[in-house]
């Protein structure tokens, strides 16, 4: 590439002295002029909220959608008839049909509603107010009325308001985990820095904490243009995709609401062409559109959502959003973290290795090692009890290899306070070079001491210190012997930390850098850490295996760790290859998209030292693929990867508020084993809600077949439209519910994921509702209705006055069989391989209530005048109510008869080669 | 080519500069002509008064960066555009740079602007700019380039020379208008045609030692609204700056957003430029 004979680089690049002038300004800071200038050209320092039409625009969509506009409209005509005819009962009708049209659109809508508290959680991490350094004076203002230029004063405590580039630093320590997702703090310098700006030690970003000292910084950057700003952007215009089950969902309402509009006008012309009022086809063209809609089947959706997210809420899985549940069962691919998630986060030293020959050490050595050990810590001593107990807790916080450090020592040596208290200066880790140190000095020795990843320490590395404290020069063999024991401690998933140190003539100066301190270092050994992973991990992901769901892990940690991990997990099987299976961060960077698509369908299940920023990069890459794709993270600057997926899963313990906003789901124990059980309800609610939509579908026949032919032949109409409603809306409820509270079957889990091409309303529901259990509940319900009408004495061709008691009678037993053959289809849907009474009907307690409810109503339909006021019926002889119980068992059996012949039509097809 | 800018005197122009002057040390000819028209009724002198403290900092910054300076003073003549298209030679030898209006009360940013007007005068090859984060003092190292139409790829060439050894990653991100049925289905996009461009892109880049070719990243994304995929794949991609071909300003029909240029410019989180004519 061509070179630039002088580049200056970006402001992170140049000395701060040249700052000043480079972004226009001065040590005295900006004049008013300048700021309100600057403030018009770039806008105030705050985050940009969603546009305020994105709530109306949602608003507008849930009462919007077809249902409630096709509700809507059948309301007002109802209404209208009302005003033109009044006492007919059609504004009863009306008020029903708007009740239920704002009922389902509030359901969706307090889905929608939401809120983006993502946002509001991100905003916890500004202040509110900044110090800033403008015309030589010294002022606290809003934070929003910073400007590029601005020179800003932050201290410990402090929350960083901007971006800004140092240029006056005292002992300054910041935390840069919300944007880094590294816990530990960062030290920083004024001096000029190379490398990507997001990593550089002499920038400050917004929604930073200060940690130590204090500092003066020049901004560069605010509001949505900081760091921090371009994470909200993120998270905020990420759009969340449609679930698979808003899909089909959406797919649903569109067939049903055409079919109910092709009908209804096809009717309506009919009437209208053979004569009929207007008045009387307009209630034709209604009847038949509330027929169509199955008006409670999408509360139904909501409620066995809700119902199947109580029963993970107990399995420690927090749903927040309820397509999630079902989300989950057709998830093809879970991402997941490895520390805390699939590990216990519990780091424990399980042994202290001599540099020499990997064997363990002890007595002196050991003591003489962790003690260095130590000075290169940064310990903190809790509040403990006075009375203690065995299980008291820790006396030391920090950083949790430090305190592992602190512990093994106290459990060997006695207490390490002695050590803490005269390690006189600390330099903290350092992200960068990988390590940190401290000096120690009491009245007999002066040392320094560092401990950090050994290929950060081995260039300073000079000599050897045997177990029986003799230091040997550090030869190639040395080192390159070192570096095979710490691959292959590395390779069994364990952290391994190299310890060194100098002695010193006396202590140094308070100003004396880190870096003239490390040099000459005598490596002291390895510290192993293990972090064990969960018990029920290897068998959960065992599970997801079996189920056909890949599981990818994703880590910042070392390559060789990873793999080892993911091993010992089951996610890379023994034999494989790391280098195939493994891609780290920096290949990761470079990869194009595509690119990254063939390596993932090659089988790639481990990246490693990734950062949080390119899981967005690995989840667009999945769902390219065509897949249901979940993803785990628990940081800010997750948020944005965890919206984009299919299903974001945060971790509750250890989750920071924005990732919990951000996702779906939050396990409350960050157990990966819990996304197992979520996947398992998951993949039993589609298949519940394909039986229900069946069950609901069915009554659709015999509720519009009576319209079809009351416009067709001269006989009355069979079922009201209130009638109708108090189906839809009524009885068919609670067993719809039930049927969505089935349990999974056991081999659910043995399955792979569903097809993306699978339908909630495929052609298999359409036939079976549609073309089989509704026209026999059809059938046999006009047949009765017929019946009751010539053993009252009606003749062909006759009319009926809606209120003789001939009619309403006739019209009660219709309603009675319609709603009692449903008690046959509920337990036919509980299994379609089965008769479904094999399930034990005594299992599912809301369907045994619901058959209970419709057997009990189907009884006050004819017999109770309360109910029969309300729905205009009539009782009927005891032999015909008899006879409508006989529907039962005719729709049951004829229903099982099907099932059999088409498992041995199945059994028989040719299997394909 | 010869490095035209067009200054101001703001405080925004003054940000412009430092891509002026970056992209005036990547050219044979190391040298960045600063042009003034002085405003009506200000004298000679009391243009150069205005502009004095400014012009020397801008004069010192190419001073640092080897790069030679010429400040010309211009008079004003029916507009501000005319008279700095006078000043310039036309022909790509030229290179003319500016900035964009200052948000105040206008109705646009880039609307019927100074910029907008040496934008369509095809005299010369354009660059405007409009610099939301100073720090980057002209150096994005990440550029995000959006692709509409067939041909479109081929800017990476002469942006990738432009920017050279201060172009470290440059970003494609080919949008396409995705459709909607009854039914809720989108139309596929057809990767094939797409890959062939831009990996014959790839080739020329690399062989002209410009940019390797794993340097080079390709988003595609089907949208209706595509300035807001500009805007996330800018972020995705943590590009520092977003090229806009100035045919994107005229770009009304294709994607049904005729105010994208608008919409980028005023909601950007990071730099943009809008180009014409370079080759």
């Amino acid at each position: 590439m061509k070179a630039d004979v002088t580049s200056n680089g970006q402001i992170h690049e140049v000395d701060a002295a040249d700052a000043f002038h480079l972004l226009h300004t001065s040590p005295e800071g900006l004049d008013a002029k300048q700021v309100e200038w600057r403030l018009q050209e770039v806008g105030p320092n705050r985050l940009v909220r969603p546009p305020r039409w994105r709530l109306t625009q949602r608003i507008v969509k849930n009462f919007a959608n077809f249902f409630a506009l096709l509700l809507d409209v059948a309301a007002i005509c109802c209404f209208v008839a009302d005003a033109v005819q009044p006492g007919g009962g059609m504004g009863l009708l009306g008020w029903a049909l708007l009740g239920v049209s704002v009922l389902n659109s509030l359901f969706a809508l307090a889905q929608e509603l939401r809120a983006e508290r993502a946002m509001e959680a991100l905003k916890k991490y500004l202040p509110a107010l900044a110090v800033v350094r403008r015309e030589g004076q010294t002022e606290s203002i809003p934070a929003e009325d910073l400007v590029p230029g601005d020179l800003i004063q932050i201290s410990e405590g402090d929350r960083v308001s901007a971006d800004a580039r140092l240029v006056e630093s005292v002992d300054l320590l910041i935390n840069n985990a919300p944007l880094t997702g590294e816990s530990r703090t960062q030290p920083m310098t004024t001096a000029r820095a190379r490398g990507r700006l997001i990593e550089s030690p002499n920038v400050v970003f917004a929604g930073c904490s200060v940690v130590r000292g204090h500092g003066l910084a020049i901004v560069f950057a605010t509001g949505h243009r900081t760091e921090f700003g371009k994470i909200a952007a993120l998270s905020r215009d990420v759009t969340r995709p449609l679930s698979p089950l808003e899909r089909e969902t959406q797919r649903m309402i569109r067939i049903l609401t055409i079919l109910a509009i092709a009908m209804g006008g096809l009717f309506f012309t009919y009437g209208v062409v053979v004569g009929r009022p207007l008045w009387v086809n307009i209630v034709f063209m209604l009847g038949i559109i509330v027929a169509n809609v199955p008006e409670g089947l999408l509360p139904t959706f909501t409620l066995a959502l809700s119902m199947a997210a109580v029963r993970m809420a107990k399995r420690q899985v927090l749903v927040k959003s309820l397509e999630a549940v079902e989300g989950l069962g057709a998830v093809h691919v879970v991402c997941t973290d490895k520390t805390g998630t699939l590990t216990r986060n519990e780091l424990k030293l399980v042994a202290l290795l001599s540099p020499f020959d990997g064997s363990n050490l002890s007595g002196s050595s050991a003591e003489h090692f962790l003690k260095c050990g130590l000075i290169a810590s940064e310990l903190n001593p809790t509040l403990t009890d006075t009375a203690q107990e065995d299980s008291s807790p820790p006396r030391w916080s920090g950083d949790p290899i430090d305190v592992a450090l602190a512990n093994e020592y106290e459990k060997c040596f006695g207490t390490c306070d002695t050590i803490i208290a005269h390690t006189r200066r600390h330099y903290p880790f350092d992200l960068q070079k990988r390590r940190e140190s401290g000096v120690f000095a009491n009245d007999s020795e002066t040392l320094f001491a560092v401990k950090g990843a050994w290929e950060s320490i081995r260039p300073q590395t000079c000599f050897f210190c045997g177990a029986s404290g003799d230091s040997q020069p550090a030869t190639a063999s040395l080192l390159d012997g070192c570096d095979l024991l710490v691959q292959r401690e590395s390779s069994q998933g364990r952290r391994v930390i190299a310890v060194a140190s100098r002695s010193l003539p006396g202590l140094p100066d308070s100003n004396t850098r880190e870096e003239l301190l490390e040099a000459s270092l005598t490596l002291l050994g390895l510290l192993v850490f293990d972090d064990p992973i969960r018990p029920e991990v290897p068998e959960a992901v065992a599970q997801c295996h079996s189920a056909g769901i890949r599981v990818i892990l994703i880590t910042g940690d070392h390559p060789d760790t990873a793999a080892a991990v993911a091993r010992q997990c089951g996610i890379l099987p023994d034999k494989a290859s790391a280098q195939d299976v493994v891609i780290v961060g920096s290949e990761l960077e470079h990869l194009r998209e595509h690119r990254l698509v063939e390596r993932l369908q090659q089988g790639v299940a481990v990246f490693a030292r990734t950062t949080p920023d390119q899981k967005l990069k690995i989840v667009s890459a999945l769902k390219s693929c065509q897949l249901v794709v979940a993803m785990t993270g628990d940081g800010v600057n997750d948020a944005p990867a965890l919206k984009a997926a299919d299903v974001g899963i945060a971790m509750g313990t250890s989750g920071t508020d924005v990732a919990r906003e951000s996702a779906d789901i939050v396990l409350l124990d960050d157990n990966f084993a819990s996304i197992v059980t979520g996947i398992h309800e998951g993949r039993a609610i589609f298949a519940n809600m394909q039986k229900f939509t069946t069950y609901v579908l069915a009554s659709n026949i015999p509720e519009i077949v009576p319209f079809l032919i009351f416009v067709v032949l001269p006989v009355p109409l069979a079922l009201t439209v209130l009638q109708i409603l108090s189906i839809d809306l009524g009885t068919d409820l609670l067993p719809a519910i039930g049927l969505g509270q089935e349990p999974p079957e056991d081999s659910a889990m043995r399955q792979p994921p569903r097809k993306a091409t699978e339908r909630l309303m495929s052609a298999t529901v359409m036939v079976t509702a549609y073309l089989f259990l509704g026209m026999i509940q059809a059938a046999w319900s006009l047949l009765l209705f017929f019946l009751v009408l010539y053993h009252g004495g009606w003749y062909w061709g006759q009319d009926l006055a809606e209120t003789s008691t001939l009619y309403r009678s006739a019209t009660g037993i219709t309603l009675a069989s319609v709603i009692l053959m449903q008690i046959g289809n509920v337990i036919g849907r509980r299994s379609e391989q089965s008769s479904g009474m094999d399930w034990g009907l005594l299992g599912n307690r809301i369907v045994l209530l619901g058959i209970f409810v419709e057997a009990l109503l189907s009884w006050a339909i004819l017999y109770w005048p309360p109910v029969q006021l309300i729905l205009g019926t009539g009782p009927v002889e005891p032999e015909f109510y008899l006879l409508a119980w006989l529907g039962v068992p005719i729709l049951f059996f004829a229903d099982l008869t099907r099932k059999v012949i088409l498992q041995r039509y199945t059994r028989h097809l040719p299997q394909a080669a | 080519m010869s490095v035209f800018f067009a200054y101001d005197g703001s405080i925004a122009g003054d940000w412009v500069s430092h891509y002026a002057i970056r992209l005036a040390t990547h050219q044979s000819i190391t040298k960045l002509t600063l042009l003034f028209v002085e405003p009506y009724p200000a004298s000679h002198v009391e243009s150069i008064n205005l502009i004095q403290s400014s012009a020397e900092a801008i004069a010192h910054n190419c001073s640092r960066a080897g790069v030679d300076f010429q400040l010309r003073l211009l008079k004003p003549r029916r507009s501000v555009a005319d008279a700095i298209l006078e000043e310039v030679p036309a022909g790509t030898d030229s290179l003319l740079i500016a900035g964009t209006r200052h948000r105040e009360k206008q109705p646009g940013i880039l609307s019927r602007s100074v910029a907008e007007r040496l934008l369509f005068s095809k005299h010369c090859p354009v660059l405007c700019f409009r610099v939301h984060s100073p720090g980057i003092l002209g150096e994005p190292h990440r550029v995000l380039l959006p692709i509409a139409e067939e041909g479109e790829e081929r800017a990476a060439r002469p942006i990738a020379r432009l920017f050279a050894s201060d172009l470290r990653r440059l970003n494609l991100l080919i949008l396409e208008k995705s459709f909607s049925n009854w039914f809720g289905s989108t139309a596929t996009p057809r990767q094939h045609d797409w890959r062939t461009r831009i990996d014959a892109v790839e080739n020329e880049l690399a062989q002209d030692n410009l940019l390797a070719s794993h340097n080079i990243d390709v988003i595609q994304m089907k949208t209706t609204r595509p300035a807001e995929c500009i805007l996330l794949a800018a972020n995705r991609t943590k590009s520092r700056l977003i090229m806009l071909d100035a045919a994107w300003i005229t770009r009304k029909h294709c994607f049904g957003q005729p105010k994208l240029v608008e919409h980028v410019l005023k909601d950007a989180t990071c730099d943009v430029a809008i180009f014409r004519g370079l080759q």
